[in-house]
């Protein structure tokens, strides 16, 4: 079951899809974005899957959206873990390239996996605090990072079996 | 929790429990306990689960501790607690400076299915403490989050058992 489930979020390309996974907006995911925040001390969280136009925000802290533009991706979908500790040039730029404006002064972003393969990212980051997360923040984060990983994993298996389940019913 | 899961729990002993359900030590668990040092500060933290004579630890941070007799040890049934009337020796257990494990204080988080107290997080300090700070809502949600993840692996082996079963019927 593992490669299939691998390759099947590795090619998430829509929320409906994404839904039928139950990875979709929720209080829970809430929850997990709202603990990456508080434990580095951060004021904004994003968890998100990466499809092939925009980022699926599953769960978030300080953030009514529902998706992100793709922007920067070169940056923003290339490193397992990417600390940004002055992340006001990148939003200049991006407010000049796509005219979307954030406030978001210092910002850390965490792959997210299923089984090994990125699926998405839990992105920290701070309205107004610049500068680096240290060593115990990284670590931290990284759990957490790993918990959401873990999670997304279990209901994505679950869903799965439900599948071969109805197979053998049907 | 669904019905099934009620009925494995109750008919089956913890040590059983564990063992089939697939929730023995793992990464996650250790996780959890993690975040909850970071949180609390604690110099120990540990998630169990609860049996009549038995806590099974499923995960630890902080040092290394192995399962204890329930009359070893207090259990806390609320959502939160701390306790700082403790003074408790963990006897094979120790902390990751080599001492033995002794809490002198403790927070604990309840792990809940379906509303019935399963397990706790449970934060030790070696010294007296009274104040955890304003980190009661995140270990909370901890907790929640924990419990949450406790329920769906539960629900996934059981019914992982559903469909050998009906594969081999």
């Amino acid at each position: 079951m593992t490669p299939d489930l691998s390759a099947i979020l590795g090619q998430m390309d829509d929320p409906q899809r994404a839904a039928a996974y139950e990875l979709e907006r929720n209080v829970f995911f809430d929850s997990i974005a709202e603990l990456g925040a508080k434990v580095v001390g951060r004021n904004i969280a994003s968890l998100y899957l990466e499809m092939h136009d925009k980022n699926y925000v599953i769960g978030g802290y300080n953030l009514a959206r529902k998706t992100w533009p793709l922007m920067q991706k070169e940056v923003f979908r290339n490193y397992a873990f990417l600390d940004v500790p002055d992340a006001r040039p990148y939003m200049e730029k991006i407010a000049k390239e796509y005219g979307k404006t954030y406030q978001v002064a210092s910002m850390t972003i965490c792959e997210v996996t299923c089984f090994g393969k990125r699926v998405g990212a839990l992105g920290v980051g701070d309205s107004a605090k610049v500068g680096p997360l240290a060593e115990a923040d990284k670590d931290a984060l990284l759990r957490v990072a790993r918990m959401a990983s873990y999670v997304i994993e279990t209901r994505s298996a679950a869903q799965l079996l439900r599948q071969d389940l109805a197979a053998i019913l049907s | 929790m669904t019905t099934a899961i009620q009925k494995l729990l109750t008919e089956m002993s913890p040590s059983e429990a564990v063992q089939e359900l697939d929730l023995g030590r793992s990464q996650f668990f250790d996780d959890v306990a993690a975040t909850f040092v970071r949180l609390t500060q604690a110099d120990a933290s540990l998630v169990i689960l609860v049996g009549p004579d038995e806590l099974h630890v499923v995960g630890a941070h902080g040092g290394e501790f192995s399962n204890f007799q329930r009359s070893m040890d207090r259990t806390s049934a609320q959502v939160y607690e701390v306790m700082s009337d403790f003074d408790i020796q963990y006897p094979n257990s120790h902390l990751v400076n080599g001492k033995q494990a002794r809490a002198k204080s403790a927070v604990f988080c309840a792990l809940r299915l379906n509303g019935e107290n399963v397990g706790n997080i449970v934060g030790i300090f070696t010294e007296r403490r009274t104040d955890f700070g304003d980190a009661q809502d995140e270990l909370i949600k901890l907790a929640d989050i924990t419990s949450e993840v406790l329920r769906e692996k539960i629900a996934f082996k059981l019914m992982l058992a559903d469909v050998f079963a009906l594969a081999n019927a």
